[in-house]
């Protein structure tokens, strides 16, 4: 197939099929199209790298590459995005404005694969700012209810924040070098490393740009699924990986410890929650923390297998939960997101209970699963960075460890509460039919989070994914990873026993967790104040605002209005002067040649025989001087 | 002829001249504006004829004779301009015609 072709099937077919579907109210349309896009992705995998370039401005040359991480990243987004199109079309069965939803996934998800397929970073900050744009009109969907606008305008504000130090860093590196990724040779400086970091870092929703993340999950869940846990978020991610090698030694350290802190605090919060999308947020946030530290510590191909891997098992997490959520929401109407209401779904909904288990142990990081793997590389990476930068950077991988515990706990902490024990509201009686449409995508994204899909053995942090990437590290297998290892499964494990024990059916938490009040550990559930902080923030640029406007009022307005009065009063002056001084004597001359052309005037007349008289007196007059004079 | 009878001959064209610059000036009809007109060409016309008694070629008389004929057709002419004037405006008086051309 030519490059032209295979870029348009790839990614103008979901844009398409989402329009078609919004106008032709025909969801199987979009199915249809992101079917073409994850087939001609899956054979761009397996051909050779792939340029279109085309001339913007003079010294502009935009362009197109798809090589061998964008086009695993690209089947792997085309691929998810046709499961959740597959699950939201039950999901969504009953939703009014269904077509519309339709088409904003297509949209993001065109956006999404064009910002993998982007060269040039101009073109990457276009689809940058498109897949904001589509996760806002996501997040915003339910507009009618309470809240949700605020919280879209809140996602798409903090991003916004960030975005300007990404276009900020893009417009530096444009005075300094190249912008194409591919032509990038030597490495930046601080600035422009560490602005393109902070663009990352909203995208990604590291700290301090975490709170948009856990506001954003007022959209519909397979959305969350889509966006907010497999690909959008991943974004920052993918920018960071593509520009890991150029980027200061001190914006990479500063990277890896907003990485870890952001991983720490999103392990930490996720403990406290009890809104189960938030749980499953505050965890993404976490994960996206592992991924960024991993950058940080050089473990760029460790972070990109883990989001290859987190993207399946989170998005089969999150799908999982809308299922629950949709059932919930059947049965009962009390707020279907909160685990209060939930309990003992095991035997209710078998096939998300399965499919949830499976999704929750990659995630916690037990073997035989692929997190685990992922996590390693990462964990490993950042002890063998740590080693090279002396005793306090231990903090990055201790942290990571500790956070490992943290991640099994919350883990544990949830399925426990939510499919364990008995119902703790009435009415949990029927039995969920679980139709194909859910079934499908929970299997295929459970199944992803097996180890065998990535490598024969379950306990290699080195996939046949790494093998594709062009700066690949070889896989290493000292006794510092071996007791990385060890640590980590002996630490996920303790966090699945103490979750047991603490949260297990009929135990003094569980047995009292419906009627559990928010009053404690209110602190962590908020999120640690974050979104508070930004509204404290917003006030504050509103209150410097105001004073400034005051300052502008009084001051500047007022010099000017003086300066405005001494400017009229000096032109009446000079008005005066002109009137009486310059116009006096001119006009005394004017008034003269006025009179003396009157009476000239009143000489002639209209009747030729005066003036003929007038000239013959004239003749007279000139013949009598020639003769007499 | 001697210069005694000339000076006659010259008050007679003074008179002639002068009493048809004085019609020209008064007079308020376009006739009468004609007439003075033509009496200031006889007056001219005499004044040629006096002098040229006193050149052997009698140039001055030639010339008179031609400036009669050539009035004449003149005469007829305006004549015939003011009887188109006065058909199309019923206009005689000369302050009256102040406009050129189709009225």
């Amino acid at each position: 197939m030519s490059p032209i072709i295979s870029i348009i099937l790839v990614l103008l077919a979901p844009l398409i099929g989402g329009v078609l579907t919004f106008i032709l109210k025909k969801s199987a349309v979009s199915i249809a199209s992101l079917s073409i896009a994850f087939l001609t992705s899956m054979l761009l995998v397996f051909s050779s790298e792939l340029v279109i370039a085309f001339e913007w401005l003079p010294g502009y040359e935009l362009s197109l590459r798809i090589d061998a991480v964008a086009s695993i990243l690209i089947a792997l987004v085309s691929f998810i995005s046709l499961l959740v199109h597959v699950f939201s079309l039950e999901y969504m069965k009953e939703e009014q404005g269904k077509h519309r939803y339709f088409a904003k996934l297509g949209l993001f998800t065109f956006s999404m694969i064009g910002l993998l397929t982007a060269d040039h970073l101009i073109l990457l900050f276009v689809f940058w700012e498109l897949v904001g744009l589509s996760s806002y009109l996501l997040i915003g969907f339910w507009y009618g209810k309470d809240g949700v606008p605020a919280s879209a305008r809140l996602a798409f504000m903090v991003n916004r924040v960030a975005d300007v130090a990404l276009l900020a860093g893009i417009l530096i590196l444009d005075f300094t070098g190249e912008l194409s990724i591919s032509a990038f040779d030597k490495q930046w400086l601080f600035l422009p490393s560490i602005l393109i970091a902070i663009g990352a870092f909203g995208k990604s929703a590291q700290l301090p740009f975490s709170g948009w993340l856990t506001k954003a999950m007022v959209g519909p869940t397979p959305v969350s699924a889509l966006i907010h846990a497999a690909t959008m978020v991943t974004a920052g991610v993918y920018l960071l990986f593509r520009v890991a090698p150029f980027l200061h030694p001190a914006a990479l350290m500063v990277i890896a410890l907003v990485g870890i802190l952001t991983a720490f605090y999103g392990a930490l919060c996720a403990l406290f929650q009890h809104d189960i999308k938030k749980v499953l947020a505050y965890s993404t946030i976490s994960q996206l923390g592992y991924m960024v530290m991993g950058v940080g510590v050089g473990g760029a191909d460790a972070s990109l297998f883990h989001l290859f891997t987190h993207a399946f098992f989170k998005a089969g997490m999150f799908l999982g939960a809308g299922a629950i959520i949709h059932y919930l929401h059947q049965v009962s109407d009390k707020d279907p997101q909160d685990m209060r209401n939930m309990g003992g779904l095991r035997n209710l909904m078998p096939w998300t209970y399965r499919t949830f288990m499976m999704c929750g142990l990659a995630l916690a990081g037990i073997p035989f699963f692929s997190g685990f793997m992922s996590k390693e590389g990462i964990l490993i990476a950042g002890w063998a960075w740590a080693e090279q930068h002396g005793t306090w950077a231990y903090l990055v991988p201790d942290l990571g460890l500790i956070t490992a515990f943290l991640t099994a706990l919350y883990v544990g902490r949830m399925m426990l509460l939510v499919f364990w024990g008995e119902p703790r509201i009435a009415g949990f009686k029927t039995k969920f039919t679980e139709g194909f449409g859910f079934r499908i995508p929970l299997t295929i994204l459970a199944l992803g989070a097996l180890w065998v899909f990535y490598s024969w053995s379950p306990f290699s942090h080195y996939s046949w994914l790494n093998a594709l990437l062009p700066q690949g590290i070889e896989p290493v297998s000292d006794s510092a990873s071996m007791i990385i290892m060890f640590l980590s499964i002996l630490l996920a494990l303790a966090g699945m026993v103490l979750a047991y024990s603490f949260f297990k059916p009929g135990s003094s938490y569980s047995s009292s967790y419906g009627k559990y009040e928010v009053e404690r550990f209110r602190l962590a559930l908020n999120g640690f104040l974050l979104v508070r902080s930004y509204e404290k923030i917003g006030s504050g640029i509103e209150q410097l605002s105001q004073s400034t406007f005051k300052v502008d009022q009084r001051v500047i307005d007022g010099t000017i209005h003086l300066l405005g009065v001494w400017t009229v009063v000096l032109s009446k002056i000079i008005s005066l002067i002109d009137r009486f001084i310059v116009d006096g004597p001119i006009d005394l001359f004017g008034q003269i040649s006025s009179f003396i052309g009157s009476r000239l005037a009143s000489l002639s007349s209209r009747d030729s025989q005066t003036q003929l008289a007038w000239l013959v007196l004239g003749v007279i007059l000139i013949l009598t001087w020639i003769l007499f004079l | 002829m001697n210069e005694t009878m000339l000076t006659y001959y010259l008050y007679l064209a003074a008179f002639l001249f002068s009493s048809g610059t004085y019609v020209v000036l008064t007079k308020r009809s376009a006739i009468f504006v004609l007439i003075g007109v033509e009496l200031m060409l006889n007056g001219a016309n005499v004044v040629l004829a006096a002098f040229s008694q006193f050149d052997a070629g009698l140039k001055g008389q030639i010339f008179a004779i031609f400036a009669v004929v050539l009035t004449v057709c003149e005469v007829s002419i305006a004549l015939a301009i003011l009887l188109n004037i006065y058909r199309k405006t019923k206009a005689s008086n000369l302050d009256e015609l102040t406009e050129v051309g189709n009225p």
